[in-house]
């Protein structure tokens, strides 16, 4: 049960990477081989994503590794500080600078009184959990090191957990702005992660409200909160029901009135009998999928999480994880009549009786390629 | 263009040896007819490697083994001996290529050993393709650990082994002098043996003379 076929699950690291690749004016140091790099670079840019002038790596030799030498990586970032200027520079650990045990933290600490730029480490190498794990913690760190100063609040809202990994994504943000905009003309300010600058992290504390989409924004939201006073809400809306619960909560939040004629999303549609749906996403959207499936009258077969869920505090106990591949695939081959939801990878095993459609590609780039589940769009698919 | 030299100068390192092995060798293994390729390592190296083989249409034959802080431990080797054999239940390769990784590299596990002993237990011959970029080498280091490993495939199975995809407007050696002479190998290969592998990599957009002119060219200008 050890042989990967497809993609593997990404890594806390590619998490990382792939999320601080989501603001735009981001300089990356990569602490580690070159080729690692360039192959990533190779791929973000293939998919549509352009690293150029923001995602760097030190290099790594032998005699790096044996003697534990970091002039490469004090050199770089010096040089990354003198050419660029930037505000910050994101330092990264990689497999092999983590596992042969270099001080990245250490270097940067005492590196920081002479360059202008805030150095921000991420220390993982890719061994302490999957991509979600990555996600969170950048996030967290992203909040805690730069949303500091407390500035007036303004008709704005952050979005905390909408990833750019998920393809999806663009078509997710551009349902929720459209709701927030009708309803509480409140514009976005930054996303985490998508699209998104250090100007946009720096001004969080502007914004009235945090909407958490997910549990990997959970601690940056709590941070703001405690640090700001900025309420947050934390759910993943999914069909009508859920998203009318969704905006009542944030017009309850903010005192504002939600106006019935506006909202116009009172009627459920009709229950579907005899149906059955599996599902295969991350844990939030699985969380509001379920609870539409619910609803609409569907037969669950089953909750698949696409990342590890045994860190995630008081889960819903139908959804489960699997980490075997072979395990996934078995599962996929043994629906029969049923609606799958699935990535474009698991959901060609399942048999031509079923009714498959994509809805979780976890693949940075090509953001377009999905429609939105979040908001009133998921019961066009269900 | 002035600021993707302006990122090379900048991506530190190597300078010309900015392309892992890797990269070099997996492409290298999936043109060969029927060979399957493992490789053993981070999630990076499995995902970017496939990603990347994916675009170009060939990674049917690219498949992996993740390791996990476990592996790194304790060793991943009866990790890829299980992997090895549900790959060769499942697709039943002609050849297999053990592509390892950093990683593997720097935790000291040896799949050396394995090449024999699997080679007799599948009938098919195997090999171990050590990539670590660390050491300094590039791309074409990776083709041409490919290419001497897949050197007696010919007589094994009856047909050409790997040549590596060997056009481009690169220099032969790269600086570090690990780099294969291109120029030598077309030397020792048949018109047909060149044209094969000029199609591989140009497809159908020049006729046979016209490709072979343009092999002959370059060969002439080195």
């Amino acid at each position: 049960m050890s042989l990967t076929r497809y993609l593997p699950t990404p890594s806390d690291r590619m998490g990382i990477l792939w999320s601080l690749l989501a603001i735009e004016d981001a300089i990356i140091l990569e602490y580690g081989t070159a080729g690692t790099t360039n192959y990533a670079m190779k791929t973000l840019m293939m998919s549509g994503v352009n690293p150029f002038e923001r995602l760097f790596a030190t290099g790594l030799d032998e005699t790096d590794i044996a003697l534990g030498e970091t002039s490469r990586l004090e050199n770089k970032i010096k040089e990354l500080d003198e050419k660029y200027q930037p505000k910050v520079i994101f330092v990264m650990a990689s497999s092999v600078s983590s596992l042969t045990g270099f001080d990245v933290q250490g270097v940067c600490n005492y590196l920081q009184d002479e360059v202008n730029a805030k150095l921000i480490v991420f220390n993982q190498g890719g061994f302490s959990g999957d991509y979600s794990t990555g996600i969170k913690a950048c996030y967290t760190t992203l909040v805690d090191e730069l949303s500091i100063e407390k500035l007036p609040q303004e008709n704005f809202y952050n979005i905390i957990g909408l990833t750019n990994i998920a393809q999806n994504v663009q078509a997710n943000i551009a349902q929720i702005d459209e709701l927030l905009n009708k309803h509480f003309s409140l514009k976005p300010n930054a996303i985490l992660s998508y699209k998104t600058d250090l100007k946009a992290i720096i001004s969080m504390s502007k914004a009235k409200i945090n909407l958490v989409m997910s549990y990997e924004g959970l601690e940056a939201a709590k941070i703001l909160e405690e640090r700001f006073g900025t309420p947050y809400l934390y759910a993943c809306p999914i069909g009508r029901t859920a998203t009318r619960i969704w905006l009542e909560k944030i017009a309850e939040i903010l005192n504002l009135p939600l106006e019935e004629e506006k909202s116009n999303i009172k009627a459920n549609p009709q229950a579907k009998k005899d149906k059955k749906i599996a599902i295969f996403t991350s844990y939030d959207q699985l969380v509001g999928l379920k609870k539409l499936a619910i609803e609409l009258g569907y037969e669950i077969e089953f909750l698949l999480c696409n990342h590890s869920i045994n860190k995630i505090k008081n889960r819903d106990a139908d959804i489960t994880y699997l980490k075997s591949e072979k395990e996934k695939i078995n599962l996929f081959a043994s629906l029969n009549n049923t609606l799958v939801l699935a990535d474009n990878m698991l959901i060609n095993h399942a048999n031509k009786s079923n009714q498959k459609i994509t809805i979780s590609a976890l693949n940075i780039g090509n953001w377009a390629e999905n429609e939105a589940i979040l908001g009133l769009l998921a019961e066009k698919i269900l | 263009m002035k600021n993707m030299m302006e990122q090379m100068k900048m991506m530190g390192g190597h300078g010309d040896n900015d392309k892992c092995p890797l990269t070099g060798a997996s492409k290298a293994v999936s043109m060969i007819d029927g060979a399957a390729m493992l490789v053993i390592g981070t999630e990076e190296c499995a995902y970017y490697t496939r990603s990347t083989l994916n675009m170009k249409g060939s990674a049917e034959n690219c498949f992996s083994v993740v390791l996990d802080k476990n592996d790194v431990t304790f060793g991943s080797i009866e990790k890829v001996r299980t992997a090895i054999d549900e790959l060769m239940q499942e697709i039943k390769p002609k050849s297999l290529f053990l592509i390892t990784t950093c990683v593997v590299e720097v935790i000291g596990d040896d799949f050396s050993a394995l090449e024999k002993e699997l080679s007799e237990q599948y009938s098919i011959p195997v090999r171990v393709i050590k990539t670590n970029h660390y050491q300094g080498k590039d791309a074409e280091h990776g083709y041409e650990l490919v290419s001497e490993a897949s050197k007696d495939f010919a007589k094994m199975n009856k047909r050409p082994g790997i040549l590596g995809q060997i056009f481009g407007g690169r220099k032969d050696k790269n600086q570090s002098g690990n780099g294969m002479d291109r120029s030598k190998m077309l030397a020792n290969m048949s018109d047909e043996q060149m044209l094969a592998m000029a199609r591989q990599k140009m497809g159908n957009k020049m006729s046979d003379e016209q490709l072979l002119a343009m092999i002959k060219m370059k060969l002439r200008s080195k």
